[in-house]
């Protein structure tokens, strides 16, 4: 005779098993292609539409919004408040990064890096070297409006995202923290990716990929891990 | 349900979307792209028409992106979308085979398909044993058997693990109907499978 017991235990190797399926591998790189594409289209379709009839009207109101921009945002930044970037943001950035997109920018090294961003961000930050890694790409981000700096690395055929912010805008998430070899930084972990944070002189970098924090942590300048 | 209703709204209006949209959408969804095409190919069984499905939902989600609020479940949202997508787009091919599910699929609650108790699970002494002989594929025909509903909660809470709140809203359907169907859905798959393991001759030897 079956028991409330069995019942259960049948339950939960059902659930088990049901859940088992979710670590069959998915391929998503043909659909990731294919969207990026879609995507592209959407986003310029309607500056067709707008080109033929609105020309001088588009014209007035972009003037108009560009000076009710500026106007706005030089009252809201003193009071600006930075954003905690917490591991879910930095991972999702990581994987946009590693995904690529129409905004990426190969690169081979880190002066044709700053020149790409400061191109389009006059304002942004001094982007660190990381030792010993090969760059790849950068590209400009915005997370809820304020402007990141990433770029791609790879290290021993491993990749890694380095996220570039001025701290005012973005700023580590202090829930965690970790001190190690008297080198403060922050330390996340979210899924099989790592992450360290160190902050200078008003400047915040992440490091994310799939090494040990103390490895991510190291790839900086000493100066990095003392602030 | 507000929330689809909203995405309907802006799904509907053909405004373009610009750069920041794009940025926050694609960091919003693309983590979840693998859980949606899994799922898109667990209910299509077919690759490309899974692609083609995920595809279509994700542009729809990506023009709604206005209306998905910060903090909230990115993932029941997308999956929200995605299973409106897949109810659709099943409803506009009249000739395929999964329409016959749609229709048998009613009325979930006054269902009677599970065994009574003690009929088939004292067989399954070793449940684990049982189960670890099905492959995937096995699992995946069997779950797709069952009734829309009741597929698509197991999908949601037992593979994808969305807690039941999270599978309540993207089935538009109350917390507490989301648990009966995932244990009804159970004991629906328990018996297939156990069916299934009698043609193959499994039955006794689990036993053994």
């Amino acid at each position: 005779m079956r028991t409330n017991h069995s019942d259960d235990k049948l339950e939960q190797a059902i659930r088990a098993r049901l859940a088992r399926l979710a670590t069959a591998p998915v391929d998503t790189a043909r659909l990731e292609c294919q969207l990026e594409e879609a995507m592209t289209k959407i986003r310029s379709a309607p500056v067709a539409r707008l080109v033929n009839w609105w020309i001088p009207i588009a014209a007035a109101v972009a003037a108009i919004v560009v000076i009710s921009a500026t106007v706005n945002v030089r009252l809201l930044e003193p009071d600006q408040v930075p954003i905690a970037a917490t591991p879910s943001l930095i991972a999702g950035l990581h994987h946009e990064v590693i995904t690529g997109g129409p905004f990426t920018i190969p690169v081979a090294n880190i002066e044709q890096a700053t020149q790409a961003i400061a191109v389009r961000w006059s304002d942004a930050p001094a982007l660190p070297m990381p030792a010993d890694c090969e760059v790849m790409s950068c590209c400009i981000h915005h997370v809820e409006g304020r402007k990141v700096a990433c770029m791609l690395l790879r290290l021993r055929g491993k990749l890694i995202t380095m996220v570039v912010a001025h701290t005012k805008d973005l700023t580590r998430d202090d829930s965690v923290k970790a001190t190690q070899d008297n080198q403060r930084y922050a330390v996340y972990t979210k899924g099989n990716l790592n992450m360290v944070c160190m902050q200078h002189n008003g400047i915040s970098v992440w490091l994310v990929g799939e090494f040990p924090h103390k490895e991510l942590a190291q790839l900086l300048p000493k100066k990095w891990m003392t602030s | 349900m507000a929330n689809s209703l909203e995405i309907n709204r802006k799904t509907a209006s053909s405004h373009g979307i610009d750069d920041g949209q794009a940025q926050r959408f694609k960091r919003l969804a693309w983590p979840h792209l693998d859980s949606l095409l899994r799922t898109a190919k667990y209910l299509t069984r077919h690759q490309q028409e899974a692609e083609d499905v995920v595809q279509e939902a994700m542009l729809k989600a990506m023009k709604a992106i206005d209306s998905f609020e910060d903090g909230t479940n990115a993932k029941a949202w997308l999956m929200t979308i995605l299973r409106r997508t897949y109810i659709d787009r099943l409803r506009a091919s009249r000739s395929r085979v999964h329409e016959v599910r749609l229709d048998a699929c009613d009325p979930v609650e006054s269902g009677s398909e599970t065994a009574t108790p003690g009929e088939l699970d004292d067989r399954w002494e070793n449940p684990q044993k049982m189960l670890d002989q099905f492959e995937n594929r096995d699992m995946i025909e069997a779950l797709t058997t069952l009734p829309d509903d009741i597929c698509w909660t197991l999908l949601l809470v037992d593979v994808e693990q969305l807690d039941y709140a999270g599978a309540a809203k993207v089935l538009d359907v109350p917390v507490g109907t989301v648990k009966s169907r995932a244990h009804r859905g159970r004991g629906m798959l328990r018996d297939r499978l156990f069916t299934t393991a009698q043609q193959r001759g499994w039955v006794e030897e689990a036993k053994a």
